[in-house]
């Protein structure tokens, strides 16, 4: 039972970090269909929708987390795909996964940012 | 009886060779209660002495006659044709995510490393004196209870997708066993074996799929010991100390 390297400290972690964001998703795609639905629901036109989330801390904290759980979830979802599917291992895969995750903050950073501002 | 409508003879196809063989058919008459062990020792005996397979104990003890059975890894020897043959035909395979040594005999060396590597080993405890008192009753020994009876055949390692994606995972058996032995309240070594299964390719490479336990042929559920793993491994992460 040889004790090895940082792997087994990061695996639990990284791991429960996963499963929490998975959690906190769920919360956070409800809310956001729920407020989809209501908002179709009430006929508002989309200059009406922009006026209603520009300057909006409610829309900024709640879409700013959304897009930070959404690329912390998805990137060590990408990291297991990535030692499944190819022979990365180690830091050119955790490397690869950490793009991911930066990827999906600028892509949904842009588009916050679009809604907010 | 064999069932309705099967004919005299089944034609099975078997694999000979190693990784880079082929199948070869061979046409067996059909017997009444005839097991899967019998269709091999059949073509064995009578038709090509030099085909290679194990077995040993004829019973489902010893776990050593596990092939793919129409693509699905099952013991031979407790393989009722009545329950896989179709249309009478049938495939034998050596197991899957092992190396080939010959027709269906495979190197089980891999499997069994894993098991050294997920500490699938005891550990008396140092200060161990005299005989331990275990109440069968309690939670730990019931733990213990569920998956103690892994005989080691190898089906959950060749059924399971992520052993197929990922060679150095430790695969069902070897973390199962980890399981048991964690809560084994004798055993001395239960820090070093969580450390040992929650490395990169251990208990967290699980996806849950369970088809370990779906083919298990003990009726075991290594993915259920596998997420009791994951969740000491968070207990201890979290300062418990299940």
């Amino acid at each position: 039972m040889a004790s090895q390297s940082r792997d087994q400290l990061w695996e639990p972690r990284l791991w429960l970090l996963q499963r929490v964001t998975a959690v906190a998703l769920a919360l956070w795609v409800g809310v956001h269909l729920i407020t989809i639905l209501a908002v179709g629901g009430a006929g508002l036109s989309a200059e009406q929708i922009l006026g209603r989330t520009r300057h909006s801390a409610v829309v900024a904290l709640f879409y700013g987390s959304f897009v930070l759980l959404a690329a912390i979830h998805g990137a060590l979802g990408v990291r297991v795909l990535i030692a499944e599917w190819t022979p990365w291992r180690g830091t050119r895969r955790d490397g690869a996964a950490v793009l991911v995750a930066v990827l999906l903050v600028a892509l949904g950073g842009r588009a916050l940012w679009a809604v907010v501002t | 009886m064999g069932g309705t409508g099967t004919s005299d003879t089944i034609a099975v196809r078997v694999w000979r060779g190693e990784r880079h063989g082929g199948f070869q058919s061979f046409a067996v008459p059909r017997l009444a209660n005839q097991t899967v062990l019998d269709v091999l020792r059949f073509i064995q005996r009578r038709l090509d002495p030099g085909l290679a397979f194990r077995h040993a104990c004829r019973v489902g003890v010893c776990g050593s006659c596990a092939v793919r059975v129409n693509g699905i890894a099952r013991w031979a020897c407790r393989t009722h044709l009545d329950r896989v043959v179709r249309d009478d035909a049938l495939e034998l395979a050596p197991l899957d995510h092992l190396p080939a040594v010959r027709d269906l005999v495979c190197d089980l060396a891999p499997f069994f490393d894993q098991w050294t590597a997920a500490g699938g080993y005891f550990v008396p405890r140092p200060d161990a004196d005299g005989f331990a008192a275990i109440a069968p009753e309690s939670p730990a020994r019931r733990a213990v209870e569920a998956g103690i009876e892994c005989i080691g055949c190898g089906i959950c390692y060749s059924e399971c997708d992520t052993v197929g994606d990922r060679p150095e995972y430790l695969g069902p058996a070897a973390l199962n066993r980890a399981w048991t032995l964690q809560n084994d309240t004798r055993d001395g070594a239960r820090a070093a074996r969580l450390h040992a299964v929650s490395g990169d390719a251990g208990c967290h490479a699980c996806h849950s799929r369970f088809a370990c336990s779906e083919r298990c042929p003990k009726g075991l559920s290594p993915a259920a010991s596998i997420a009791a793993l994951k969740r000491q491994g968070v207990a201890a992460l979290l300062g418990g100390t299940r």
